[in-house]
């Protein structure tokens, strides 16, 4: 049975970003100083790391499947998700697999695909769903 | 790609860093809430944890790989694709050893930059009993048009 869902994510800031980057142990400029990502072509705002973007979408799995574990993932990562921007997750789980994207407005422009992922999943305590 | 003129350039398949994570109570509720996710039920991980290990686990500023290889991590790096593999859930109180490998390191033609180098990562997140989770990671860094 298909399941559609969809979670919001409105404070995506820069304190956000650094405590990713410590973690990550990034400390790429396009995250930590807005100068530097605008130099490069990524605008005035720092670009939010992308394994952030993706623990959004796991966060959606666990939250809409919490019986089922991830078993394997394919992420594509087509755009960036800048401070101050409010993001949705949505997506939908159908047998044992989730698709998933997340999209983000940001000024008043129109909304965007930034990252698109595949999730495998299988009951906590059993085995594959295929 | 200008790697160091005092060490060869990795290849293919060469271990490039290697750490240790401990999965605790408190990095299980950071990442939980930088991730807008709910208290956890019963040991397991966030399922981000993934990514946290292979890049925060290797012992080294994931920057340091990139010099290593030659590229210039402050050029404008994105992260392009990953995939993940579990063999089993990453949990909380478990201790793992992270190893990343060079997969490949390729310069293309880029519509957005002219060039680009595209540096796959293979990550190895164990634990005592074995292999727990495999991590694959495609860099695009952008080549600066002199070195293009």
């Amino acid at each position: 049975m298909t399941r559609p869902i969809e979670m919001t994510i409105r404070d995506i800031d820069t304190q956000a970003m650094r405590e990713w980057c410590e973690i990550l142990r990034d400390d790429n400029p396009i995250h930590l100083d807005p100068a530097k990502a605008e130099a490069l072509g990524f605008g005035s705002r720092t670009v939010n790391p992308g394994p952030a973007n993706l623990a959004y979408l796991l966060t959606l799995i666990e939250n809409a499947a919490p019986g089922m574990t991830p078993i394997s993932l394919e992420a594509a990562f087509l755009g960036n998700v800048m401070s101050g921007d409010v993001a949705v997750a949505t997506g939908q789980i159908d047998d044992g697999k989730a698709r998933m994207e997340l999209r983000v407005t940001s000024d008043g422009a129109a909304e965007r695909t930034v990252l698109m992922a595949e999730v495998r999943l299988k009951p906590i305590d059993g085995t594959g769903v295929d | 790609m200008n790697p160091s003129r005092n060490a060869a350039p990795p290849v293919a398949g060469q271990v490039l860093a290697a750490g240790r994570y401990a999965i605790d109570d408190a990095a299980d509720e950071r990442i939980r809430r930088l991730a807008k996710a709910g208290p956890r039920r019963g040991d397991e991980a966030h399922a981000g944890f993934a990514l946290a290990l292979a890049l925060g686990g290797i012992g080294v500023p994931i920057r340091d790989i990139f010099e290593r290889c030659g590229l210039d991590f402050d050029a404008g790096a994105v992260l392009g694709s990953c995939s993940v593999d579990w063999d089993r859930p990453l949990t909380v109180g478990h201790d793992y050893a992270v190893t990343a490998t060079l997969a490949s390191l390729n310069r293309k033609a880029s519509r957005r930059f002219g060039a680009a180098d595209h540096l796959i990562l293979s990550f190895a997140i164990d634990d005592e009993d074995g292999l727990c989770a495999t991590v694959r990671t495609t860099t695009i860094v952008p080549v600066a048009k002199a070195a293009a």
